[in-house]
């Protein structure tokens, strides 16, 4: 009972995000960086399995928001966690999933994304500010990740077993935030450099 | 000599066509009964199924939903599968599980206690009909990624969220030619420089590889604007982006298949239905009076409705497809 309240609570909270972002009606160009973005996210997140929680997705996604607008973003998100466990195998947590992640590219594009977004003319502060931004959403991340299973599994443990589980997940969280800054920091510039190239060589819009 | 060289060759063709048909069987799967149903009818299917899971914590209803999802798996996936997908399942059960019993102190039957911490067989009962929730609920979901191909996808969920239905697609079709993409870099990193080592090279590779990607997927996405792929399917879209930009579709959409609601389909959506309406609605007047703490009650509430509305749309694969399979292993074994 708990676990299809939960899922259906968060379904209903994405609901109207997908309804924003399809009235946005983007052209397939404006589409393309995020699917790209996506897809090498998707690809890193399987190709690092191997080490716990060390995966490009997030720092992508925030990339994604950045760099192409909120719903740009929220799509970036979506897609990472929808396909990724088409994979890695669905479950209840893809919802969840789904949430966490889109949320991670809506406010990087909410916080971040300006009309001329120009990596060339980054300042040191506006770079912290993001690193800052991906630890942080990184961390919450997986916070969300260890409240879903405890709403759904071990509701009944309280308190003690609330905490127990962030602590357990803790480890899993601080990998997850050390992979996400490491690749906003090797990625960043360069990578912003050549989408703006890109983006003004083609007439990428921002959605 | 000459003959088993041939043999040899044939052997390895036959070995090739047998490796390129499991292939095929993988991506686009071979037809059963089930698989040729329509995506709704499918779709309505395991949201039923699901929500039925999903409803009680009662030990009946959640062990015959996932002994039918193993059968069901064992049908139409085998047991190579099965055994795979448990590798995984059975630690994350044992999980849950373990962390009910440590953390739940509720529950009036003491197996044993430790200083102030007391396990009780309260909480290991309700861990392991937990357990038993979240193993059947992914069987399941791995029925429906198998089902639930991603042509019917778009085609169920393309009219309504073309967006995401269109990216979606592109994103499947994106991951091998991102890896295979990765790998042709590497490889010509290596020949032009063998020696280079560390991450300078990676984060190259992976920067050719994205803005590489981009100005593929530019071309591609012209080319799907040109052929209607932003509106429904048949539509041509003729309307104007939110920037004023002109959308108009050189041709109109077609799609890869198309689905007909036939006759039988729509009984076996209104058979569906009733099924789910019965079952949700005896279920959540019966189980109410079931619970765990302090001692299990109301095991007994469970109603006959409930059970039989579970155990016919559970087992509806089966009786599809389990007639055919037995039919057609009795021919083999005769011939």
């Amino acid at each position: 009972m708990n676990l299809l309240l939960s899922s259906l609570v968060v379904t209903a909270v994405l609901i109207p995000l997908i309804v924003a972002l399809e009235r946005a009606r983007p052209r397939p160009r404006d589409l393309m960086p995020v699917i790209v973005l996506a897809a090498i996210a998707i690809v890193g997140r399987i190709a690092l399995m191997p080490i716990p929680n060390f995966q490009p997705a997030t720092a992508l996604i925030v990339l994604a928001g950045l760099f192409f607008g909120r719903h740009a973003g929220l799509l970036c998100g979506m897609l990472v966690a929808l396909v990724s466990n088409m994979v890695l195998g669905h479950g209840p947590w893809t919802p969840w999933q789904m949430l966490a992640w889109g949320g991670v590219g809506y406010f990087a594009g909410v916080f971040f994304c300006r009309d001329d977004q120009n990596a060339h003319f980054f300042t040191p502060a506006f770079k912290i500010a993001v690193l800052g931004y991906g630890i942080a959403v990184s961390l919450l991340y997986g916070l969300l990740m260890d409240v879903q299973f405890f709403i759904a599994y071990a509701w009944q443990t309280g308190w003690t077993g609330l905490m127990t589980t962030i602590g357990m997940g803790l480890p899993m969280n601080v990998s997850h935030a050390v992979s996400t800054s490491i690749f906003l920091a090797l990625t960043l510039v360069p990578w912003g450099k050549k989408l703006h190239r890109l983006r003004t060589k083609y007439g990428i819009n921002s959605i | 000599m000459g003959q088993t060289l041939v043999q040899a060759v044939g052997n390895s063709d036959r070995n090739a066509i047998r490796i390129s048909v499991n292939r095929v069987g993988r991506s686009a799967q071979l037809a059963t009964r089930f698989s040729l149903l329509h995506p709704a009818v499918m779709l309505l299917f395991f949201a039923g199924v699901i929500l039925l899971t999903l409803l009680s914590y009662h030990p009946a209803i959640l062990g015959l939903s996932a002994g039918l999802a193993i059968l069901n798996i064992c049908l139409y996936m085998g047991i190579a599968r099965l055994w795979q997908l448990l590798q995984w399942v059975i630690p994350m059960a044992l999980v849950v599980i373990l962390f009910n019993m440590l953390f739940n102190h509720r529950g009036a039957t003491e197996l044993l206690s430790i200083g102030q911490w007391t396990f009780t067989l309260e909480s290991l009962f309700f861990g392991a009909s937990i357990a038993l929730m979240l193993t059947a609920i992914m069987f399941w979901f791995r029925l429906y990624s198998q089902f639930m191909t991603s042509d019917r996808f778009l085609y169920l969920f393309a009219p309504i969220v073309p967006t995401i239905a269109l990216s979606v697609a592109m994103v499947q079709r994106w991951i091998p030619l991102t890896k295979q993409r990765f790998v042709q870099i590497r490889n010509a990193q290596k020949m032009l420089n063998p020696k280079a080592r560390g991450v300078r090279p990676l984060t190259q590779a992976l920067s050719s590889l994205m803005s590489w990607s981009i100005e593929d997927a530019i071309q591609t996405a012209d080319s799907m604007q040109a052929r209607g792929y932003s509106g429904r399917y048949g539509d041509r879209y003729e309307g104007k982006y939110e920037n004023g930009d002109d959308t108009k579709s050189a041709v109109r959409r077609s799609s890869f298949r198309s689905y007909h609601l036939t006759m039988r389909d729509i009984c076996m959506l209104i058979a569906f239905g009733m099924l789910i309406v019965m079952g949700t609605a005896s279920l959540f007047i019966t189980t109410r009076e079931f619970g765990f703490f302090p001692v299990v009650y109301g095991t007994e509430q469970l109603s006959g409705i409930a059970l039989f509305a579970a155990a016919v749309l559970m087992s509806f694969p089966l009786v599809l497809e389990g007639g055919q399979q037995l039919r057609w292993m009795q021919s083999v074994r005769k011939a």
